[in-house]
């Protein structure tokens, strides 16, 4: 068996050839700890700032939650006042008016006929009773009512020349009347005609008209 | 036998040996933590939704004009009071009645009925007079600033005049406190 040997002193031998992988795994590995390093400080970094983020937003939702909480009483007030608007609208639209209605029979009255009884019932319904001379007029106050209210029905239920007459106004649907507003201002004619009278007293209205 | 590794099987024991390392920082020393941030992130995101949510609630909340709501909410306090003020009321009844030269009768007035979220009294009486100044009644009354229904009333001819009898109704958020008066007393009520 052959052995070689080197003589040559020690600085004088061949040096061995450098092996390249381990130097690149041995870098690797550095790179990798530094990698690890520099991602677990971003991270710590990264979770110290969110969590300074976190108090901060919630200092400021419990500062907003406490304005709300205290303005919360403005959209109480809104929804109290809607509501009871809202009822108060509900129980203006189910109720009727009925001075319109009156109004509506006055300028529906022709000569010869009277009434005895109106009665206004809550359905919407008025019956009339009355008197006429002739069927005639009584068959004209007929015709007038409805063309003064608007009613699409009205039902004369009975009559006699000379005597009485039953009528029926079906306002249950609606009163088509109610949309008419009250005018707010005399007329010019009506302002005329005042002129030469002396204004009544207020609540005073005047105590003795012919009624028929 | 002892078997000597080699350098290339050392470097490959370290290099294993590194990767096991690596996982197990990952499993308890990394990965917990970008848990943790991820959670942080999530909660200030969540937190930061709240605020904007807040902040739009408060805007909302700041642009109610609460003058006008107030304004209206006492003109609706007229219309429906929260005290019934029903002493008051029937006092008017006979007052406008007075003023109007007509005779009241009597007055009946119904326990106070529940209108959710209300109350309701109705409140039935006739007039006797003159045929105007019952129409003047019967239009003041539907002008009223309370909330004042008739329900029904009755228009019948008189020997002198007309006589009505009238049906209403009003509202309140509670009738039972009636307004106190101070009487002046009398040691026999029945003398």
């Amino acid at each position: 068996m052959q052995m070689q040997i080197n003589l040559l002193p020690v600085h004088y031998r061949p040096k061995p050839p450098v092996r390249l992988w381990p130097v690149i795994i041995t870098i690797a590995l550095v790179v990798n700890l530094l990698l690890i390093s520099v991602y677990w400080l971003t991270l710590y970094l990264d979770l110290t700032e969110t969590q300074t983020n976190l108090r901060t937003t919630e200092q400021e939702v419990a500062n907003l939650q406490r304005q709300v909480d205290e303005a919360q009483w403005k959209a109480d007030l809104e929804l109290a006042v809607k509501k009871k608007g809202d009822y108060i609208q509900g129980a203006v639209d189910e109720h009727f008016i009925w001075h319109p209605v009156v109004a509506a029979l006055e300028r529906a009255m022709v000569p010869g006929v009277r009434l005895d009884t109106v009665q206004f019932l809550a359905s919407g319904d008025v019956n009339i009773t009355g008197r006429t001379d002739t069927v005639k007029l009584a068959a004209d106050f007929w015709g007038s009512i409805q063309a003064e209210t608007g009613l699409k029905i009205v039902r004369l239920t009975t009559v006699q020349a000379e005597s009485s007459f039953n009528m029926i106004l079906r306002g249950s649907d609606g009163w088509p009347l109610e949309q008419e507003e009250e005018p707010e201002e005399e007329t010019e004619e009506e302002t005329e005609q005042g002129e030469d009278t002396e204004p009544e007293e207020e609540g005073e209205p005047e105590e003795e008209k012919d009624e028929d | 036998m002892k078997t000597k590794l080699t350098t290339q099987q050392k470097w490959i024991l370290a290099i294993i040996g590194v990767i096991l390392v690596n996982v197990a920082v990952w499993m308890y020393g990394l990965s917990p933590a970008i848990g943790k941030v991820e959670a942080a992130r999530e909660a200030l995101s969540r937190r930061e939704e709240e605020a904007r949510r807040l902040q739009q609630r408060l805007e909302q909340l700041n642009a109610i004009d609460t003058e006008a709501l107030e304004e209206q909410m006492a003109q609706y306090d007229v219309q429906i009071p929260q005290q019934g003020l029903l002493r008051e009321f029937i006092t008017e009844l006979e007052a406008m009645a007075a003023s109007r030269r007509l005779e009241l009768g009597r007055i009946n007035i119904s326990e106070p009925s529940p209108r959710n979220p209300y109350l309701a009294v109705f409140i039935t009486f006739s007039l006797k007079g003159n045929y105007f100044n019952v129409m003047d009644y019967i239009i003041a009354l539907e002008n009223h600033p309370r909330l004042l229904f008739i329900d029904t009333f009755r228009l019948s001819r008189q020997q002198s005049g007309v006589e009505c009898s009238i049906d209403l109704v009003i509202y309140a958020e509670d009738f039972d406190p009636i307004t106190p008066h101070d009487a002046p007393g009398r040691a026999n009520p029945f003398e």
